[in-house]
């Protein structure tokens, strides 16, 4: 299971990347960052809204009011210019994270 | 006998009690409680146990507002406010400089839109002047009040 806090800072890049994807809405959000991630990412499911928000208002994502196949009303998010250059962004700082670990795993194995 | 629409009803008066807005987040949240007790009693789970599962993956009322209070607050709507009291008390002025018949070139001052292109009389001005200050305070109000919900713990 992830910790706590690498869950928080990930979410925003995992939103913006689910999002880059295509139009999606908070429950389905959840559930496929919870099936990629083999059910390791665990959310507060309610604690994904705050974070839509943000980013809503950020200017990063854009939301709709629209129905669901079963005629009930649903929110989708989908992602904006801003949105896509903040992913980029994103993307560029995590993969610098990753490298430097992967970097210090290699010497360590030296 | 287990009353969904009843213990829905229950949990959103929990979650305005803790300063959740309503109607947006309120409602996604609500939408999400809803899909997920859907999910729960399709893997076989009765509806009372699968409305429990439910309302704890949601989360708690008062860590949700918390984060909720995070979200910074759009600028526009302080912009908006002072763009408003400006308004009025510039229309509010100028009504008043027309009414003492003093010259229109003062009235610029208070920062009315009336301009003596499309000149309007006193009366429209003093209107004009008090709705917008009207729907100012209505903004400052509301404000102050979604503030006071979220200190009210």
């Amino acid at each position: 299971m992830l910790k706590r806090e690498l869950v928080a800072a990930s979410a925003e890049p995992l939103i913006l990347s689910l999002l880059a994807r295509g139009e999606s809405y908070g429950y389905a959000i959840i559930q496929d960052i919870k099936a990629r991630s083999d059910n390791q990412m665990q959310w507060t499911d309610g604690m994904l809204y705050p974070v839509l928000h943000r980013l809503e208002n950020k200017g990063l994502i854009k939301a709709r009011w629209g129905e669901s196949e079963t005629g009930r009303k649903r929110k989708y998010y989908s992602l904006k210019k801003d949105g896509h250059k903040a992913l980029a962004k994103h993307q560029e700082q995590w993969s610098l994270v990753s490298a430097v670990l992967a970097g210090l795993r290699k010497e360590s194995y030296v | 006998m287990f009353n969904l629409e009843q213990a829905i009803a229950d949990w959103r008066q929990k979650m305005l009690a803790a300063g959740i807005e309503n109607p947006v987040p309120l409602e996604e949240l609500e939408l999400h409680l809803r899909e997920e007790m859907k999910s729960q009693v399709r893997a076989g789970i009765e509806a009372e146990q699968a409305f429990k599962v439910a309302v704890q993956r949601i989360g708690e009322a008062r860590s949700l507002e918390t984060e909720f209070n995070k979200i910074p607050k759009k600028p526009f709507g302080i912009l908006g406010i002072i763009l408003l009291g400006g308004i009025g008390c510039g229309n509010i002025a100028h009504g008043w400089l027309q009414l003492m018949d003093t010259d229109f070139s003062f009235a610029f001052i208070g920062g009315s839109f009336t301009m003596e292109n499309f000149m309007i009389g006193p009366g429209t001005n003093l209107l004009m002047g008090l709705g917008s200050l009207y729907v100012g305070g209505w903004l400052i109000w509301k404000a102050t009040e979604s503030a006071k919900m979220r200190t009210i713990k």
